[in-house]
């Protein structure tokens, strides 16, 4: 007997970008500085549900992944809120998904009466696991 | 680019934003293709210009402070420009600086 394949839908491909920014005063400067994260990723979506859902769930790791960078890297530990926004969402160039977002930092230090911006090292944020192939002994 | 204009003022004041933002632009031996001037949620307006040229990131930055966008964020984008963050896209910024349009 034939067994009838599903046939699912090719999704496309779409780019998430999205800002993660905090504030925060150096006691030992004497400056306000501010943290600012991109991520990028590009994700299969469909839908408006498709779409909400990976926004919330980069929101999520997003902000885990700032309060642990920053105390990590920078041994900041913040206690102000970390404001998330994310811009429309636009079709990827390149149709594959990624498990990874890319992200790029920055941090703004008010010196003398101007905002100076000095780059952070950019890195990765794992999004979804990898799939694993099944093989079969 | 997009500018915004954080006061209400009457209509005709806006027409003659309109001028002399093409007069600025002119001077910069730019064209707009579009103005639109569209009433903010809070207060005041967010007019958007739509440009016949490709222009820099640090550029567009300046003509905005010439066209009297909000001096804060012009200021933090300059600082952002300044260690290459130049994408031409639509910048939102989650905090204080809402949103940025080169």
């Amino acid at each position: 007997m034939r067994r009838r394949r599903r046939r699912y839908r090719k999704r496309p491909v779409r780019a998430f970008r999205m800002t993660a920014s905090s504030f925060d005063y150096d006691e030992r400067k004497h400056q306000p500085i501010e943290i600012e994260m991109y991520f990028n990723i590009n994700r299969a979506a469909q839908g408006k549900t498709d779409i909400r859902r990976i926004q919330t769930r980069l929101e999520e790791k997003g902000r885990k992944h700032f309060h642990y960078w920053l105390l990590k890297h920078l041994n900041v530990r913040l206690e102000r809120s970390v404001h998330v926004n994310f811009e429309k969402e636009q079709r990827a160039k390149r149709q594959v998904q990624q498990a990874y977002a890319s992200v790029r930092r920055l941090m703004m230090r008010r010196v003398d009466r101007r905002w100076v911006a000095e780059n952070l090292p950019s890195g990765k944020m794992r999004f979804a696991k990898r799939r694993t192939k099944l093989v079969r002994k | 680019m997009k500018i915004d204009l954080d006061i209400t003022v009457d209509a005709s004041w806006l027409q003659h934003y309109r001028r002399i933002a093409e007069l600025i632009l002119g001077l910069f031996g730019l064209k707009a293709t579009v103005i639109r001037i569209a009433p903010s949620r809070s207060r005041g307006y967010h007019v958007r210009i739509y440009l016949d040229k490709f222009i820099p990131a640090g550029f567009a930055n300046m003509l905005q402070w010439f066209l009297l966008d909000d001096h804060g964020r012009v200021d933090f984008d300059r600082a952002r420009i300044n260690v290459g963050f130049d994408e031409r896209r639509t910048v939102i910024k989650a905090s204080r600086r809402r949103t940025t349009c080169w």
